[in-house]
């Protein structure tokens, strides 16, 4: 890297081309009346040229005692020195008398100067060589590697080779925005302390800079990768040679380039096998919830019911129930848990056997919804709420009895008025109020009636344009569907809803339960 | 959504925070959170403005319910702590029977919200007003 050898010596041979050397000393020493013009060593050992026995053994004796700096003039010999990089690496020997001195010393001085540049040039390009073999080296190892742990060994150990340093250390953090933590750290123990000085470096680090602390420098690179800083790299040097070079910053920058890619790319691969992970785990949940939903209605004579549902993730805060009571009664439950996803589906399975243990305990619907509140407050399970519609219904019974905590009111389309009007009881949703003054609504249901009870996931779907789905559209539904089984009415609800969404992701679940009255008096009479 | 507050003096201050946009999944506990900010900060009295909330799903209700618990002076559970404790809080919220609450009022939902308000029965807890200036007067 530099042309000095190991001594620290710079030598006229590495400098100076002899023969031309020689050729051009023949030509001058023919003009010359003399046979005195040498090059020697800075020991006065003959290099290049002429010079008698007697005027070495002089320049000899005289160089061993003293190493002159400028010309000097002696026993009518001039002493010349030579610089190179501002040292002395040979003198120059000519006669006292002898012409042209100066044009000669120039002429030699000039091709040291030329020497020492295609020398240096030559130990330049050999570096960049190397830098780029390394980077590209460097390269195809931190590419090779998908794991973030590989990443600072790799890095530190390629920094160790290509720049000099007491100590080492490189920061990363194990995920996009956390903070830099140092995962890796190499060199002389006894240069850590400085780096322990320094603050956490955070990502808004652009540039290299260096910092002086304790007769030392430590000089911070960041791990870059466009615009984004990944990490960083910390160098300690002792203060004598502490400056980092504007050449050594380029290519630590470039390494730590490097790095930052294979860091993201760690990042982008684990986060990739957790959200696989994940993905699985839900779609495990999502199987789990669906099997515990009754696979099919209840057929109950006198009654035609059918239910649809669709979560809006893997697993949903929405859920029915039908519940077989005594002495040919049914109970029929939808319900909707505030917020949506895994909590609220773990909520939803415990308030649906809290409100299946009470449908056997208490006959009123009312009184079921009213003991619910109550354990769910007792029980202190969770933050969330919930708002239930609950029905008991008898087979060969058009009547039905409904009580509804802070649930969306039903529509009851009543098939020989034409006519589709909103069926509201009054209660306040489960789990918020100690009292949620709940009351049972009776409804005669006659024969082609029916009901649809439903979750907010479809009068609050929206369209691209943000309107929502709204109450009015179920009731036309209704209207124009009513003699329809009540699965295809089901089904055409939520198509509706579909079609109105047209391309916009679902932002809520979707329950429906379709009730409909298919005959009075007379159980086995087809429709 | 975009939460903004200003202050108005009626026997006592009352600091109004402004819900500009949707209340949802995604942002109740945002709101949550500055409301529980604003108590920390002083606020005894709070008018929620809900003019310019566009829409509000069933995670805003909780959203009101943990404000009203927060205004009485409940501190809100750790996190850690399990959800043992917001159940506890949440009976204090009624007591033996649901009351209105005195330090934290509505103001001017939109029809859709007011509905929700009203078939969830979150109405018991909350007086609800059209006008501003009427409102900061009953605290």
């Amino acid at each position: 890297m530099s042309t000095m050898d190991r001594s620290g010596q710079v030598r006229v041979h590495r400098l100076l081309d002899r023969n031309m050397l020689e050729q051009l000393f023949g030509l001058l020493l023919a003009n010359q009346e003399t046979h005195t013009l040498a090059i020697v060593h800075p020991d006065g050992r003959l290099f290049a040229g002429h010079l008698s026995e007697q005027s070495v053994m002089f320049v000899q004796r005289h160089l061993n005692s003293t190493q002159p700096n400028e010309r000097q003039t002696t026993d009518e010999l001039i002493l010349q020195p030579l610089f190179a990089n501002n040292r002395i690496v040979g003198y120059l020997i000519m006669r006292e008398s002898a012409k042209q001195v100066d044009l000669v010393t120039d002429i030699i001085a000039h091709m040291l100067q030329q020497g020492i540049e295609k020398r240096s040039m030559g130990a330049e390009t050999l570096l960049r060589y190397r830098e780029l073999n390394l980077l590209y080296e460097i390269g195809e190892t931190l590419g090779a590697s998908i794991s973030p742990d590989e990443v600072p060994a790799i890095l530190l150990a390629a920094v160790q080779r290509v720049v000099r340093s007491v100590a080492v250390e490189m920061w990363t953090a194990a995920t996009d925005g956390a903070m830099f933590k140092m995962v890796r750290r190499v060199g002389d123990p006894d240069a850590f302390s400085e780096l322990d000085h320094l603050p956490t470096p955070t990502a808004r680090i652009t540039e290299p800079f260096a910092d002086a602390i304790n007769g030392s420098v430590v000089l911070t690179v960041p791990l870059r990768i466009q615009e984004r800083t990944r990490g960083a790299m910390r160098l300690v040097r002792r203060q004598a040679d502490a400056i980092f070079s504007s050449g050594e910053q380029k290519l630590l920058t470039a390494l730590g380039h490097q790095a930052a890619i294979a860091v993201e790319r760690g990042w982008m691969v684990q986060n990739e096998l957790a959200a696989h992970r994940l993905e699985q785990e839900l779609e495990t949940a999502r199987r789990i919830q669906r099997s515990l939903l009754p696979q099919t209605p209840p057929t109950i004579t006198g009654w035609d019911i059918a239910a649809y549902f669709q979560p809006a993730q893997h697993v949903s805060g929405d859920y029915y129930d039908f519940i077989p009571l005594e002495e040919n009664r049914f109970g029929l439950l939808i319900a909707d848990v505030t917020n949506k996803g895994v909590p609220a589906a773990l909520f939803g399975v415990y308030t649906n056997s809290v409100i299946r243990t009470n449908a056997t305990l208490y006959d009123d619907p009312a009184a079921v919804l009213t003991q619910t509140n109550q354990r769910i407050l007792a029980d202190q399970r969770s933050p969330l709420f919930l708002s239930a519609l609950y029905a008991v219904l008898h087979s060969n019974n058009p009547q039905l009895s409904i009580a509804s905590a802070g649930h969306d009111y039903p529509v009851w389309y009543q098939a020989e008025r034409r006519l589709s009007v909103e069926v509201s009881p009054k209660g306040s949703i489960l789990g918020a109020f100690n009292d949620i003054d709940v009351e049972t609504q009776d409804i005669e249901m006659a024969t082609g009636d029916l009901l649809i009870f439903y979750t907010d996931g479809i009068t609050e779907a929206r369209n691209p344009a943000r309107a929502f789905f709204g109450a009015e559209r179920l009731h036309a539904i209704a209207q124009s569907h009513y003699e329809r089984q009540a699965h295809e009415i089901a089904a055409a609800t939520v198509q509706a809803v579909t079609d109105f969404a047209a391309g916009t992701s679902q932002a809520d679940d979707i329950t429906v339960m379709v009730i409909k009255r298919t005959a009075n008096h007379h159980p086995t009479l087809p429709h | 959504m975009q939460l903004t507050t200003s202050t108005e003096q009626a026997e006592r201050p009352v600091t109004v925070l402004h819900i500009d946009g949707e209340l949802d999944g995604a942002t109740y506990e945002e709101l949550i959170a500055f409301g529980h900010q604003l108590y920390l900060d002083g606020t005894r009295n709070l008018l929620l403005d809900l003019r310019k909330m566009t829409y509000m799903s069933s995670s805003g209700l909780i959203a009101l319910h943990t404000l009203a618990l927060i205004l009485r002076g409940e501190s809100l559970p750790d996190s850690d702590d399990g959800w043992g404790s917001f159940g506890a809080l949440r009976n204090a919220v009624a007591g033996d029977h649901v009351e209105k609450q005195v330090h934290l009022k509505l103001l001017g939902p939109i029809p859709q919200v007011a509905r929700a308000l009203e078939m969830s029965g979150m109405v018991r807890l909350f007086d609800i007003y059209d006008d501003l200036n009427t409102a900061i007067t009953t605290f």
